[in-house]
């Protein structure tokens, strides 16, 4: 790719490297070819709405730019400087305007839409058109998250592309051909598919919208905030819509090395828990009569009673989910104002990770890919599937060890796994080895995994190999930031305390785990930091109010190591955390200012080397990878799969809980992303189930120790054998070994 | 699902290099064991049977014209009414079948014995006007024909 | 005395000779020219349908930003304007309001129109912000107090009537 090429674009000199799209190498000259189909991470151009007309010396027919590459000596004349292709493209749009509607006014995509801003440019003044134009029922549901307006349809085919050739789910599809194509889905099914709704931001035109931003608002009247998610570990850049100090939409905020672009239907739709109905605003403390609401005053009064009424014996339940200043704020709280140290966790990240970091967009070009762990990687972090997918379209090899992998390895056994491949007589890791683009993942939980992970990459030799990468996809969304930020808010180290105090139970995913919920049993006391009633119920002494990312200034660490910046989209109907755990701080005399820049000042001198937070920028860059440094032998946390016992009962089956994407108690809050949450269903191996007699749609009943459950079965011809898999919600309190029976 | 349709799709699938490229011929044997049309039932199962989606599976059947997706006749009659058929009459065959079957082009009997359609180029320009009746063509068809292709359905 | 002065002085007394031009208001109201713009109105389709669709283009064409228009989506049940949406909240802070008009040019249903109405005082700022009832209502026609013909102006050529 490093020879140029040098060609002229109206009468200006180009020159760019060989292979480039002309409509890249006119954008380089500054010369606009408009598009409507063209989206060059789609894959290559169809061609298919002709308004990148232009004229090509040497052809004899207007040619559709968006198909060719500059070539040496070409001479291209767009519409500007050819009234050819200037009539052509007129043309193209009268054409494409014969059929819709110039609703515009009703039109959500009304102020940013290509379609009008291209005809306002290069279309006709008025239309020739006198017949009625075609008409269809609309708007029609997609799914409950997506209407399609046919009228407004050009037929692109962007969406369909996107739902073919990148997610790869192919739901949506053109169905009949020439003027009766139309864009559907499969009968009346719903388009059901983690990344649906990046069709709504591929549109040009306002065909696929957003049911939830149906009729919010219009271009003019909104603030786009620049923010990062904080619903998984990638971290994916977003923009968020607010309009009169309400979020009204998700959209992606193209980072190339992070995202690509894309992004889940689970950062982009769920968006609507902030205005829950159950959503704590006021601080609670336990009365006579349950939960009852008292001020702000009363509240840090209360708090200060339960901390020091505790003397130091307090654990600390951390989510992962908090900004690395909050989960700094209260370890500055807790540890230096209180000396209490223990914290739980329920992650194995480790920075050793960092030696062998690089973009999440090496995959896409590495060549071999190796994910090791029983989780989906589409449940940890869903953008990493798409990277994988796009690897595997450019002809990589994923091999995938678990218990639903293409190599079948037992539940838990993904820290053998790295063993084996870190092993000299591996047949993959010696492959690992010799590739200078080979991936590394572990998508699973506990086992520690980060460290492991660390300790193969570096057995393998990834260190020296810029194209060769680990990643440990961590359950939430900030687990490095929180762990470091709470490591570093003060030094000493004391044991477990016993018994406990108090629990401080520091956001929703933490308040939501059984865990806890079985730790606090063993605390006389405990404060609960929660968004939402329901967590809060039944085992607090003190509620104090939560904010969700989106509301929150800060920082967070994502699964690369990338140091990202949350920006408050719309304020908090409560204070923040900062403002009253600095507050709490005054009162035990340790400082903590309750801006969050300023404290991640103090932090990053500790941690990140005095980076600044105008260093991070809109899109963050990723460090440099540093020297490896062997982790500590003994994980941050426990792992449930850690200590399983080998062998199980005969006759019974392994229970593979895994936490579906579409779940949590964000996601139960919107309703309509209900339909995207899993069935209720457990997967079996083809042999267990013929062993029993079982098929795909059978109710089964899953039984272990007095509890049983009652499901549908589902063949999985990937699942290894001896393992009964079903979402987390639905597994109840089976325990570890379920007898499964035909209902 | 009925087993032999898997089965046999499978078996057509062995023929190719991978499952998906079997889809027409997956098609194919699936609408003829659906009465001549392809129910979203049909398509489930071809979609199984080559692990694609039932969606893909309708985006290639409502492409081509020989997928029908809509439930036919037990006899379908097909008249070209392309350019050399259409010089040669076939707008009065079209009409002729309209009158005798007593429905229009594209629409089927009440008694669900017939299917009457229009079509492209069936590929016999030479001997215009063409009409395929079960996929059986009828060669140089005039409009006074057509009366005894009618009776020979309803028998 | 120099001359200047006695020349003011006998403008002066020509003009008490004189009949005044002076119109009595309130008692007398002044008509206005027809194209005057005064405080807005929202039309009606003649089958009772609003017209505004709620797309918020007079929101954008106001210099003053005294417009909020919040939309919603008409149902079978709830139909309120012809097109898929409707406005559910329009409000012009009219202290804001400029009369420029550019909402009524922004307005491709022809929803919005400013009226002859110029008498918007109010006791209170809250009260000058007019919701969509308000601005849908017939305006109250504020008649004159007296007779016209008492408090009109005597000259002929500022007659109401002429």
């Amino acid at each position: 790719m490093s020879d140029l090429v040098k060609l002229t674009i109206d009468d200006r000199e180009v020159e760019v490297a060989k292979g480039t799209g002309l409509v890249e190498t006119a954008a380089a000259a500054g010369i606009e070819i408009p598009v409507f189909c063209y989206e060059p991470r789609l894959g290559p151009a169809v061609g298919a709405c002709r308004m990148c007309l232009v004229e090509v010396e040497g052809m004899p027919k207007l040619q559709a730019g968006c198909t060719l590459t500059a070539q040496d000596g070409m001479v291209v004349h767009t519409a500007s400087t050819s009234a050819r292709a200037a009539e052509g493209q007129k043309g193209t749009l009268e054409f494409i305007l014969v059929n819709h509607p110039l609703d515009c006014p009703v039109c959500d995509k009304g102020g940013e839409c290509p379609l009008q801003d291209l005809t306002f440019r290069y279309g006709p003044g008025s239309t020739r058109m006198t017949f009625p134009k075609l008409t269809f029922d609309k708007p029609i549901p997609v799914s409950p998250l997506i209407a399609l307006d046919r009228e407004r349809c050009i037929l692109c085919y962007r969406c369909t592309r996107f739902s073919s050739d990148v997610a790869e789910d192919e739901q949506l599809i053109a169905r009949n051909r020439g003027a009766y194509s139309m864009i559907a889905t499969f009968g009346d099914e719903p388009y059901r598919a983690p990344f649906s709704g990046n069709v709504i931001e591929l549109c040009p035109v306002g065909a696929l919208t957003s049911t939830q931003y149906r009729f919010e608002a219009r271009p003019w009247e909104i603030q786009d905030v620049p923010t990062v998610c904080g619903l998984c570990p990638a971290g994916c850049n977003i923009r968020a819509t607010t309009r009169e100090g309400l979020v009204k939409r998700v959209q992606s905020r193209n980072h190339p090395e992070v995202d690509g672009g894309w992004l889940c239907d689970k950062g982009r739709f769920t968006f609507p828990h902030l205005r829950s109905d159950d959503r704590v605003r006021e601080p609670l403390v336990r009365g006579t009569v349950g939960l009852e609401p008292v001020s702000w005053d009363a509240a840090l009064d209360r708090a200060e009673e339960l901390l020091r009424g505790a003397q130091g014996k307090i654990v600390t339940a951390l989510s992962g989910s908090e900004t690395t200043e909050i989960a700094y704020g209260l370890g500055v709280l807790l540890r230096r104002g209180l000396g209490a140290h223990s914290a739980v966790l329920d992650e194995s990240t480790s920075a050793a990770l960092d030696a062998c970091r690089a973009p999440l967009s090496t995959i896409g070009a590495a060549e071999l890919v190796v994910v090791v762990g029983d989780d989906e990687v589409v449940d940890r972090a869903p953008i990493v599937d798409l990277w994988l997918r796009k690897a595997r379209r450019a002809g990589a090899e994923i091999v995938t060890i678990g218990a639903r992998g293409s190599v079948p390895a037992p539940v838990g056994g993904a820290a053998e796994a790295l063993r084996d491949l870190a092993a000299a007589d591996s047949e993959l890791g010696g492959r690992l080895r010799a590739s200078d683009r080979a991936i590394l993942v572990w998508s699973g939980s506990g086992g520690g995994g980060g460290a492991r992970l660390a300790e193969a990459a570096h057995a393998l030799g990834f260190e020296g190999k810029p194209g060769c990468a680990v990643f440990h996809l961590p359950a939430r969304a900030n687990a490095r930031g929180v762990a470091e930020a709470w490591a570093a808010a003060a030094d000493a180290d004391e044991a477990d305390p016993e018994p406990i105090g108090l629990l401080v139970v520091s956001g929703d995913e933490a308040a939501g785990d059984p865990s806890v919920r079985a730790l606090a049993e063993r605390a006389s006391t405990v404060i609960a930091i929660t968004m939402f009633h329901s967590l809060a119920v039944g085992w607090a002494d003190l509620v104090l109010p939560a904010t969700a990312s989106l509301e929150r200034e800060g920082t967070a660490m994502n699964l690369e190591g990338r140091v990202q910046r949350l920006r408050r989209a719309v304020t908090p109907p409560v204070p923040d955390e900062l403002a009253w755990l600095s507050k709490l701080a005054e009162r035990f005399g340790v400082a903590l200012s309750p801006h969050a820049a300023v404290v991640f000042e103090e932090l990053s001198g500790r941690i990140y080397g005095g980076l600044l937070l105008e260093q991070l920028g809109e899109h963050a860059g990723l460090p440099a990878r540093r020297p490896y440094e062997a982790p500590e032998p003994t994980p941050l946390a426990h792992s449930p799969e850690a200590n399983v016992p080998e062998d199980h009962f005969v006759g019974t089956l392994r229970l593979l809980r895994y936490t579906p994407l579409f779940s949590g108690h964000q996601v139960e809050r919107v309703p309509e992303l209900q339909f995207q949450r899993p069935e209720r269903e457990v997967a079996l191996s083809t042999v267990d189930a013929d062993r029993r007699g079982i098929a795909t749609g059978d109710l089964v009943s899953l039984r272990s120790n007095g509890t049983s459950v009652e499901l549908r079965a589902r063949v999985d011809a990937r699942l290894v054998e001896g393992v009964a898999r079903l979402a987390d919600e639905h597994a109840a309190h089976l325990h570890a070994d379920v007898e499964v029976v035909k209902a | 699902m009925s087993p032999t349709l898997h089965d046999e799709i499978r078996e057509v699938v062995k023929e190719y290099p991978e499952p998906r490229s079997a889809i027409i011929p997956a098609l194919r044997l699936a609408q003829e064991r659906h009465g001549g049309w392809l129910p979203d039932e049909a398509f489930r199962q071809v979609a199984e049977a080559l692990d694609v989606t039932p969606a893909y599976c309708v985006s290639i059947a409502s492409f081509y014209d020989m997928f029908h997706t809509e439930p036919v006749g037990r006899h379908l009659v097909e008249v070209c009414t392309n350019v050399s058929c259409a010089v040669s009459g076939a707008q009065r065959v079209v009409e002729a079948f309209e009158r005798e079957l007593g429905v229009h082009a594209g629409e089927t009997t009440e008694d669900g014995n017939v299917t009457l359609r229009t079509v492209e180029c069936l590929g016999g320009c030479g001997w215009a006007t063409v009409v395929a009746v079960d996929n059986r063509h009828h060669l140089r068809v005039q409009a006074g024909d057509v009366g005894g292709i009618v009776k020979e359905l309803g028998e | 005395m120099p001359f200047g002065t006695l020349k003011g002085f006998g403008v002066t007394l020509k003009h008490i000779f004189r009949q005044p031009i002076t119109q009595q208001y309130p008692e007398y109201k002044r008509p206005v020219y027809p194209r005057f713009r005064g405080r807005h109105r929202l039309n009606r389709h003649e089958n009772g349908l609003e017209k505004c669709v709620g797309c918020s283009l007079c929101a954008a064409a106001c210099p003053s930003d005294c417009i909020r228009v919040v939309a919603a989506e008409n149902t079978a049940e709830h139909r309120v304007s012809a097109g898929e949406r409707y406005a559910r909240i329009y409000e012009i802070n009219l202290s804001r309001c400029i009369f420029c008009g550019y909402c009524e040019l922004a307005c491709p249903f022809d929803a919005i129109t400013l009226g002859n109405e110029f008498e918007l005082s109010e006791y209170s700022r809250d009260d000058l912000i007019y919701t969509k009832d308000m601005l849908l209502a017939e305006p109250i026609k504020r008649v004159p107090v007296q007779d016209s013909d008492l408090y009109d102006t005597p000259i002929p050529a500022y007659k109401s009537s002429s």
